[in-house]
């Protein structure tokens, strides 16, 4: 596989990925900024040319609220989920759930697949 | 912080107009939080290559600015030709190319309908071909500027950010002193074709119409003439020479429109011997002559005025700061 198609997959994965841990971070207000570096702490590298459109556009389909308020003398502007926001959060969590179990279950038996195979022919 | 000034001019013109202010506000305090993180880290105010940095991290101007754009798509023919950050930028291009060719074909076709009737069956094909013309070409553009950014995906330079305007717009006096010049050397002219009813120019005799145009086209000259008197003594009253170029143009249009609906503008007076055919032949080419220039004026006069009308909008802080301008400094 090329390193073109691996990066192209990756960010296809990456992509879903981030709005659950975007939303997920915002369960305490924070802005822009802030949220970069606790994602980035959180071992979830994020740029910042993704994340603040992102961010916008989880605004307008009602999912996060945002205001703009004053901070060490500077305007910021402050995210936080939604109660529309928390419950879809809450959904999609128990889809990622499933997912992943699913995934493991598949990945289980397609190991086993592979050993059982292996012993056949030896 | 000059330069995040600069980056943020450079991301502004990108970004949806409903929500320009509120997103560079944005960008701008989240931009210099980070700068303040890293001056913190590394003990010192950042220097202007550490800005510089910053920004390069924080991507092109144009693609961070169409990420903001709403309905991002991509163009993709068994390959993406055109991603989601240019998509945006390449449909607004369509939009624009499209729709000046729709104009200009039909503000033609309508006109030179007006002469021979038949032009009427030019229109629909005449604007489906100009109209698909656009699209590929505006297609073929942004398919190669994409495969130039995906080539070349680092190949700007924070330090090629446009500089900050520094001085305050000024109408040059020398164009003043021009304008005012050749107005009133047109006056004359303009007195001899416009004053007299049924003027005579040389070999022709104008038509009556000229006539009724004779107050507007004096009152544009007098306008014109005193704006460049008002702008020479006052450089920085631009909004005024603004408002004074849009009446005019406004009227400029109105005159062309008026002039171009009249049958024959001119006729050949019998100090000149010619056939009576040849006549109707010179006549026709004269009058084609006159036809052409007054469309030429009328576009003049309307692209001056789309012009001049943007340029007053943006200079007044949008429509807002046009009806409620900040103090009464007409400048």
């Amino acid at each position: 596989m090329s390193t073109d198609q691996f990066e192209n997959l990756r960010l296809e994965l990456r992509r879903g990925c981030l709005v659950i841990a975007v939303l997920v971070a915002l369960r305490s207000e924070r802005y822009g900024y802030t949220l970069r570096k606790a994602l980035a702490d959180q071992g979830m590298e994020i740029d910042e040319g993704t994340l603040y459109p992102l961010l916008r556009r989880l605004e307008t389909q009602g999912l996060l609220a945002s205001e703009w308020r004053e901070e060490e003398k500077r305007k910021k502007r402050f995210y936080r989920l939604s109660p529309n926001g928390e419950r879809t959060l809450e959904q999609l969590l128990v889809e990622w759930k499933s997912i992943d179990l699913s995934l493991q279950e598949i990945i289980k038996e397609s190991n086993h697949g592979t050993t059982r195979t292996l012993s056949a022919g030896s | 912080m000059e330069l995040l000034e600069r980056y943020l001019r450079a991301v502004k013109p990108g970004l949806p107009k409903a929500q320009r202010e509120d997103i560079l506000a944005e960008l701008s305090e989240n931009i210099t939080s980070q700068m303040e993180d890293k001056a913190a880290e590394l003990g010192h105010p950042l220097t202007e290559a550490e800005q510089e940095e910053v920004l390069q991290q924080f991507g092109h101007p144009l693609v961070v600015a169409g990420r903001y754009q709403p309905g991002a798509g991509t163009l993709t023919f068994g390959r993406t030709l055109i991603g989601p950050e240019l998509f945006p930028f390449y449909l607004r291009g369509v939009r624009w190319a499209v729709g000046l060719a729709v104009g200009i074909v039909s503000v033609i076709n309508i006109t030179m309908s007006l002469i021979n009737p038949r032009r009427w069956e030019n229109l629909i094909p005449a604007l489906l071909f100009h109209s698909t013309l656009q699209f590929l070409i505006q297609t073929a553009v942004w398919t190669g500027i994409q495969a130039h950014y995906t080539k070349y995906p680092v190949s700007w330079n924070a330090k090629s950010l446009p500089k900050l305007p520094t001085k305050i717009e000024r109408v040059p006096i020398a164009e003043s002193i021009f304008q005012l010049v050749l107005y009133v050397l047109a006056v004359p002219w303009l007195q001899a074709a416009f004053g007299p009813r049924y003027a005579t120019l040389g070999p022709t005799k104008v038509s009556g119409a000229w006539h009724d145009m004779y107050v507007p086209v004096m009152g544009v000259m007098i306008v014109s003439i005193l704006q460049a008197i008002v702008n020479i003594f006052r450089p920085d009253w631009v909004r005024f020479r603004l408002i004074s170029r849009i009446s005019t143009s406004l009227v400029m249009l109105g005159v062309s429109a008026y002039l171009l609906s009249v049958g024959n503008l001119v006729t050949i007076t019998n100090k000149f011997p010619m056939t009576v055919e040849n006549r109707h032949v010179a006549e026709t080419w004269v009058y084609y002559s006159f036809f052409i220039t007054f469309v030429a004026i009328s576009l003049i006069s309307l692209g001056q005025m789309v012009f001049d009308i943007r340029k007053l909008v943006k200079g007044s802080g949008g429509v807002i700061g046009l009806i409620f301008p900040q103090g009464a400094d007409i400048s």
